[in-house]
């Protein structure tokens, strides 16, 4: 690390005003464009100009390097100390909870994903109450001075996360409290909005934790909906308007097909979540199953649900020689294993289990065909993994490179609404840059150098066992 | 284990009909030894590669596939799994008469995506959970019955000295009565019924059923493969290796690194299974630091192969771990032999696994990019010379991206 603080040294200790230049093989705008080789110049925090011919300043000549603006994770609770547990347990609905002004950009899990060419990111409370409280975007950097906003978005949770476990000991138990289903999830959602339209209505007087309900019907305030599957979305947008909710994204999707043209129709983006999610996770009906009521349902006859169509393909799969042969099959598909770790009591029906295996990489691809604007997010699974894998494996499963960038930097800028700071190299925007050791979709190049607002954050050292 | 082996000759007989020979004609050959080709041909013949090189003449018996702007090389080798079965381990800590074998279910979508992704060799066995944990076994992703997908029926016991219950000293302590045990038992047996056969035989020398294999381990017949969390463990294990006279392979963990100097010049076949490059607080500063584990192996010499790993590409692509070693600082080539030759020879399987090479067996890829570049699938996946896979011809992939794809 010796290299990288004399580094800094130099950077401080350069005349104000003069820029640094960073010359790169090449640049990847983040609009889609890029231009190679590139010449990347950085004075005041900000980038000063990206060109193609050569600029004065201190150059620092990066060989085969290619740049991009700093990723962005769009959906994250690093640097929070409950990490996937931010939520008041007292209360299901707690707008006014900030969970932003909790976070902690020293700690070692923001410092990975510094590590990872991550920038910026979206922090959220937990899933574990229904209004969940704010969500905000924040800089990995410490030294950050860009103002924080810790009120960004309003986090509202669908589907069954609220009600885990509150059906411990069954109806008369100890612990049992409300919500315990799907519907119960969605009243709190329809009760508290309601609560406040008819204070509005009647002039009553605001209670001060309702305040954010009211910025959110008035428009001044985006809900960031937390919806896993298409069953969830659809349930999101018939909230939205039948509450009239005109601000709306949609987070934490893993499973997405039938809503896609209701998204573009309506202008919800799109924030997609772990790609770890679907990959060996089919429904768990039949012998272990979970149905919507949250009731374990044991001893039925595995398989029940069959329809003619998944049968065929099943037929279709066995002749092709997958191992899979048909007696077993359905099995394999309601009991996918141990390592099942779908959100408790999640239950999809066959259908859209059996797409679910389509990794998020291929989800873009269907959001790109449906023309609605969604980005990657890392949320918790980026222990194992690295934020720019989401573009590198969409590539391979034939999503655009340039959208698949684009998707972990302008795109979630915009959904975010920091677009005009952050998300791409252009003239004029804060300087969050990486510097990979070669083209960044490329699973063999990885972040050499990581600036934030011009800062040097991070530097790898070449070639070292540590 | 004789039901095994009976099982498996009834089935192999029957699929025995002979291949047609297959040539694939005009790929970029990644051979892994030896220098890269372009446009050169392969042909299979018999299950075994027959050749590797430009022009090779077809005759008409042939099936010719045109590989062209293709990328051919040999299949991936797992190295150490745990996945494909229903559990990997019994909650019971010394357990050496299991057998994956008995756990193992042709049906798990990981074998199915095993076949997807080109991992063609598999060694699957006990988890780390254990402290004897049973035999363990190497399949190919191709079958209905285990039967048919059995390369080696065991391929050795597992022993794990991560400690079950924190307890260094207790772990180690009853894997050392059991293997005391067990010799004793051998030796016991074999002064009882000294006379019955001139050579050692477990049925002569009524060797108990159940400690027949540790018996077989302790005789060197069968390898240990012992996994290590720290670098204390892989002293105990290089202790085991001399005090019981054991064919050790590593499996080695985060925690290792300090030892790695300690495997210089052993030539004990190493598995890399924690993550490439694993943090951790400097206990002085409280800093954290990160430790590259390929680049340490390398600067001590020691020769290794990686296998999956948990995460989200780590868990599935042998072709993102390769990629992830040149990351580390690792060659091309060191690269792609730790997922193909050094994961052969880890294994046992050197000779016949890994390479495109004459004489080895006919288990390769055709790609459609290069293995590194992330962008590559597996366009027709070729087991003992017949085409077990296509793409074009896969109905899961169909449902995913359309027909059109």
């Amino acid at each position: 690390m010796r290299s990288c603080s004399v580094l800094v040294l130099v950077l401080s200790l350069l005349p104000l005003g003069a820029q640094t230049v960073y010359k790169v093989a090449r640049a990847h705008i983040g609009n889609g464009e890029s231009v190679a080789p590139a010449w990347v110049a950085v004075a005041g925090g900000r980038i000063t100009a990206v060109s193609k011919e050569a600029l004065s300043g201190e150059v620092t000549d990066c060989g085969s390097a290619e740049i991009t603006a700093g990723l962005i994770d769009a959906w994250s609770s690093a640097g929070l100390r409950n990490a996937e547990n931010e939520n008041e347990e007292g209360s299901e609905v707690t707008p006014a909870m900030e969970p932003t002004v909790l976070y902690e950009p020293g700690r070692p899990e923001v410092l990975r994903r510094l590590q990872q060419g991550i920038t910026s990111l979206c922090i959220h409370p937990g899933t574990r109450a229904v209004i969940s409280g704010f969500a905000g975007v924040v800089s990995t950097d410490d030294a950050s001075k860009a103002p924080r906003t810790p009120r960004g978005f309003l986090t509202i949770v669908l589907g069954l996360d609220p009600a885990a476990g509150n059906f411990r000991g069954g109806m008369n138990g100890f612990y049992a409290r409300r919500p315990n289903s799907r519907m119960g999830v969605v009243y709190d959602v329809r009760s508290s909005f309601m609560k406040v339209a008819d204070d509005l209505r009647t002039g009553r007087a605001i209670a001060t934790e309702d305040l954010p309900l009211v910025e959110v019907l008035q428009g001044r305030l985006s809900v960031l909906w937390y919806t896993q599957t298409d069953k969830e979305i659809f349930t999101a947008l018939r909230l939205a308007e039948e509450l009239g909710i005109p601000r709306n994204i949609c987070a934490g999707v893993v499973a997405v097909g039938s809503s896609a043209a209701e998204l573009k129709a309506r202008g919800v983006p799109v924030l997609l979540g772990s790609m770890n999610w679907p990959q060996y996770q089919v429904a768990r009906r039949g012998r272990r199953g979970v149905a919507d009521d949250g009731h374990a349902h044991q001893g039925h006859s595995h398989g029940a649900g069959l329809t003619a169509e998944v049968e065929a393909r099943l037929r279709a799969l066995a002749e092709a020689g997958m191992t899979h042969p048909i007696d077993t099959h359905e099995e394999a598909l309601f009991d996918s294993g141990d390592d099942c770790c779908m959100a408790p009591g999640v239950d999809l029906d066959v259908s859209s289990a059996w797409k679910a295996r389509a990794p998020v990489t291929t989800q873009a691809r269907i959001l790109a065909h449906a023309g609605v604007a969604a980005a990657f997010a890392g949320g918790t699974d980026l222990e194992g993994a690295q934020l720019i894998d989401y573009a590198r494996l969409a590539v391979r499963d034939g999503l655009d490179p340039a959208r698949a960038l684009s998707m972990l930097t302008l795109e979630p800028a915009r959904i975010l609404g920091v677009a005009a700071h952050k998300g791409s190299l252009e003239a004029g925007k804060d300087a969050d840059l990486v510097i990979w050791s070669g083209n960044p979709l490329r699973p063999d190049s990885e972040p050499r150098l990581v600036l934030v607002e011009g800062r040097v954050v991070f530097q790898k050292p070449v070639g070292k066992g540590g | 284990m004789l039901h095994w082996k009976l099982l498996a000759l009834v089935v192999i007989s029957a699929t025995l009909a002979p291949a047609q020979a297959l040539l694939l004609r005009g790929g970029r050959v990644i051979p892994v030894i030896g220098p890269e080709l372009e446009s050169a041909d392969v042909l299979i013949r018999d299950g075994k590669i027959e050749a590797v090189g430009k022009d090779l003449a077809s005759d008409g018996e042939m099936r010719v596939l045109d590989v062209r702007g293709r990328v051919v090389m040999p299949a991936f080798v797992i190295p150490h799994t745990s996945e494909g079965m229903d559990r990997p381990n019994e909650m019971v800590p010394v357990t050496p008469f299991l057998s994956v074998l008995d756990s193992l279910d042709s049906s798990r979508p990981f074998f199915e995506d095993c076949l997807r992704d080109g991992n063609y060799t598999i060694a699957v066995m006990p988890g780390e959970m254990t402290i004897i944990g049973g035999t363990g076994t190497i399949v190919k992703p191709r079958g209905l019955a285990v039967e048919e997908m059995l390369i080696t029926g065991n391929a050795g016991m597992k022993l794990s000295l991560m400690p079950m219950s924190g307890n260094r000293a207790g772990h180690l302590a009853k894997l050392r009565a059991a293997l005391d045990d067990a010799k004793r038992h051998m030796e016991d047996q074999q002064a009882k019924h000294a006379g019955a056969s001139d050579v050692f035989d477990m049925d002569a020398f009524q060797v108990e059923q159940r400690r027949r294999e540790m018996v077989r381990m302790l005789r060197g017949e069968l390898p240990a493969w012992i996994a290590c969390a720290t670098a204390a463990d892989v002293e105990q294990a290089l202790r085991l290796e001399a005090d019981y006279k054991l064919d050790v392979r590593l499996v080695l963990g985060n925690d290792t690194w300090r030892a790695f100097a300690r495997l210089k010049g052993r030539k004990l076949p190493v598995i890399l299974a924690g993550e490439f490059q694993p943090r951790e607080d400097d206990p002085e500063t409280g800093k954290e630091v990160v430790r590259n584990l390929p680049q340490l192996l390398k600067e001590a010499g020691v020769r290794f192969a990686v296998t999956t790993a948990p995460g989200s590409l780590a868990r599935r692509y042998m072709w993102y771990q390769a990629a992830s070693l040149v990351r580390c600082g690792l060659s091309r080539e060191e690269a792609l032999a730790a997922v193909t030759t050094n994961a052969a020879e880890a294994i046992g399987l050197g000779a016949r696994k890994g390479a495109l090479d004459k004489g080895r067996d006919g288990d390769v890829l055709v790609l459609t990019d290069d293995p590194l570049s992330g962008l590559a699938w597996v366009e027709t996946g070729i087991i003992g010379g017949r085409v077990v896979y296509e793409r074009a011809k896969d109905p899961r992939l169909s449902e995913i991206f359309g027909a059109g794809r």
